[in-house]
């Protein structure tokens, strides 16, 4: 299998000169102006700005992080986070249990750091969308359905291939399989996966499509611009609509984006609530109903190799008890820094351990909680996020855990750690399964994990209980759209992604739509935004 | 130097405390010891957000006088001999009270990122048998009724 860097540049590498406004570098006020202007440039942002610019507008891209281009990244985990990620990766949710939250700061968000994952939104979410949230066919799977196929087509959507695999994720279809879990190969967004095990790290081979590689480049190439290490302060109001955005660049100048059209906030859902509050927006729900999808690993040391080094990052999943029990098992390799921490003990015995950390394998529960938090600020103007779940969560974690740790003793671990305080750091046989029924529904008792985010500007009719409105505009202020997953009514159960990537599709051809220019039809064919249209990739 | 950074004396804390976590002649080719600790904790501290730096330096001062409630004895943690010390961290890390074994578990794992970061002790911990599954091999897995996949 040959390597990209063999066959030729990275779609990060070879930009239209010009098209790039480096913020770290800027010495003096910086002033832009265009159609659009998208605040963040993750999977939201990037997709928004290419529909946008694929429609012949000119759109500037705000990004907080720098641009680390793929030849950059790097396998150890202290430069990456430090290098990718926001407070590098020390976020982390408040409550009744401190949870660490993890968010890209970089061109292409947290895409560049995720397992790049695909799922379509599962139909009962967009019927409790409607049913419960009043979005009635504002949103429906007819509506989706060519944004999801223009996105898969564009970004590779399939299966993991057989050959990157990599035994974690094998190991887990083979004991899936046999339990009746009904596992799966992930499907993702990739092209020539080199099973490097390094999603997490950004994928050194631009096999990942990542919005640093794909949308971001593809909209630079139809004359769109980005500013980096730039972070918008406020949102420009003027007269009652968007007219553009105010940020200050990493080395401390002024810029200025004005927006003849509008302006996209894709900031995230943690930042795009405190962005619209400093922007002037008081509507009574901004920063409430925040919910995420907490997880747990637990690592299994095996009689035989496992080798977490090699394979899909995430390359398998079982979403068998998602409607019963709202969780979802998958699997996920972690990096010899991250893993050392899930392994117990300390001194020679945890040497012992971590010398046979080639025969661990790790695999976690995501669960679709029914918690509910809240995105604030704190004293001196940093986001703060609070957030526990819920005791029937709790309860159905038990159960999720028991699954996790039965296919493993099933897959032949000879050690299962759960790392729940309470419980032995080490379980050794299927007799002790049982010890997970007793586990405490105390938050504080676990070591989980927020990767998933949404809602904190919800979207739905009322302003009086939500912040965006069916149109994806603000209910406060024309032209100014939020398509992050800030918006999303609820949790969903399956990683986002995809999810927020087509709400993002939709959202800009709405305002297109609105508009009066020719864009999508109703019937099937997407007339914008597609790359292989728009001739640009 | 950020103001956020060790002190001379919490740094020789650090280093007793690492050196305990992970110890030289154990069953790894180095100890943490045979790393550049000091700069390592040097460069997190100035790069860390205020808060996690305050409590990595919080959970050092914790650790340092653990043994005088959980040995009873009035000794600070790096005059105690190695199996002492892993008793006390073990204490601590299954401490009824959660901010103590959480600030010990985010000590831990902040120290793996320069221990496990290191490229011997990372191959070390890597290494794979000669059942390598990389190879691929004989055996075939049925999935979902229809697929087949080389194992």
């Amino acid at each position: 299998m040959s390597s990209r860097s063999e066959r030729g540049p990275f779609p990060d590498e070879n930009l239209p000169e010009g098209s790039v406004v480096d913020g770290a570098q800027l010495a003096s006020p910086f002033e832009d102006e265009a159609d659009y202007v998208v605040v963040g440039s993750g999977a939201a942002g990037a997709v928004a700005a290419h529909t946008l610019a694929t429609a012949g507008h000119s759109v500037i891209l705000c990004e907080e992080g720098p641009w680390v281009r793929t030849r950059e990244f790097t396998e150890d985990i202290d430069s990456s986070f430090r290098n990718l990620l926001r407070d590098n990766g020390l976020q982390v949710l408040r409550g009744r249990a401190y949870m660490p939250m993890l968010q890209g700061r970089v061109v292409g968000g947290s895409t560049v750091v995720n397992s790049a994952i695909a799922w379509r939104m599962p139909e009962d979410v967009v019927d409790e969308w409607r049913r419960d949230f009043g979005l009635g066919d504002a949103i429906t799977m007819k509506d989706l359905e060519p944004h999801y196929e223009a996105l898969e087509r564009d970004l590779g959507v399939h299966p993991v291939d057989e050959t990157v695999l990599g035994e974690n994720n094998r190991l887990f279809i083979e004991t899936g399989t046999k339990r009746g879990f009904e596992p799966q190969a992930m499907r993702r967004y990739e092209r020539e996966c080199q099973g490097s095990s390094r999603c997490i790290q950004g994928c050194p081979n631009g096999a990942k499509q990542g919005m640093n590689v794909t949308y971001v480049p593809w909209t630079l190439a139809l004359g769109g611009r980005i500013v980096t290490d730039a972070r918008v302060t406020r949102v420009v109001v003027a007269g009652g609509r968007a007219v553009g955005v105010e940020a200050r660049s990493k080395s401390g100048a002024r810029i200025t984006l004005r927006a003849r059209r509008g302006v996209f906030v894709a900031a995230s859902t943690v930042q795009t609530p405190n962005l619209l509050r400093r922007s002037g927006l008081r509507a009574r729900a901004l920063g409430e109903n925040f919910q995420a999808h907490p997880g747990q690993g637990f690592g299994a040391l095996f009689d035989k190799p496992v080798d977490m080094g090699f394979g899909a990052t995430q390359g398998a999943e079982s979403i068998h008890f998602r409607t019963s029990h709202r969780f979802k098992l998958e699997t996920i390799s972690m990096p010899p820094e991250l893993a050392t921490a899930r392994v117990p003990g300390v001194g020679a015995e945890l040497s012992k351990r971590l010398a046979q950390l080639g025969n661990v394998g790790v695999w976690v529960v995501q669960f679709r909680s029914e918690g509910k938090g809240r995105v604030g600020r704190t004293w001196g103007g940093a986001d703060r996020v609070t957030f526990s779940p819920t005791a029937g969560d709790m309860m159905r974690l038990r159960t999720a855990f028991a699954a996790i740790a039965t296919m493993m003793f099933d897959a032949g671990a000879r050690e299962v750690w759960p790392g729940i305080f309470g419980l032995p750091a080490v379980l050794g046989s299927h007799d002790d399964v049982k010890k997970l029924a007793e586990a405490s529904l105390d938050p504080r008792a676990y070591s989980m994990v927020a990767t998933h985010l949404f809602g904190a500007a919800r979207m739905g009719p009322d302003p009086r209980t939500s912040v965006v409105g069916p149109d994806f505009q603000t209910h406060e202020v024309r032209d100014l759209h939020v398509v992050d997953s800030s918006i999303f009514p609820t949790n969903l159960g399956v990683n986002p992604q995809h999810a927020i990537m087509t709400l993002s599709r939709l959202a800009a051809t709405r305002a297109l739509e609105r508009s009066g220019e020719i864009g999508v039809t109703r019937s099937g064919a997407v007339r914008v935004a597609s790359v292989a249209a728009a001739g640009a990739a | 130097m950020s103001w956020k950074c060790l002190t001379g004396v919490e740094h020789g804390w650090a280093a007793s405390v690492l050196d305990a976590m992970f110890p030289r002649g154990a069953s790894l080719p180095l100890g943490i010891a045979d790393m550049d600790v000091r700069g390592f904790l040097d460069r997190t501290f100035t790069s860390f957000p205020t808060e996690p730096a305050l409590g990595l330096r919080l959970t050092l001062w914790i650790i340092v006088f653990a043994p005088l409630l959980v040995l009873r004895r009035a000794r600070l943690f790096p005059s105690l001999p190695r199996l002492e010390q892993e008793r006390v961290l073990d204490a601590l890390f299954k401490s009824p009270i959660y901010a103590v074994r959480q600030l010990c578990v985010a000590l831990k794992a902040t120290a793996a990122l320069l221990y496990a970061g290191n490229s011997r002790v990372r191959a070390a911990m890597t290494r794979t048998s000669h059942l390598s599954p990389r190879s691929g091999g004989a055996r075939l897995v049925q999935l979902g009724g229809r697929r087949e996949l080389a194992v």
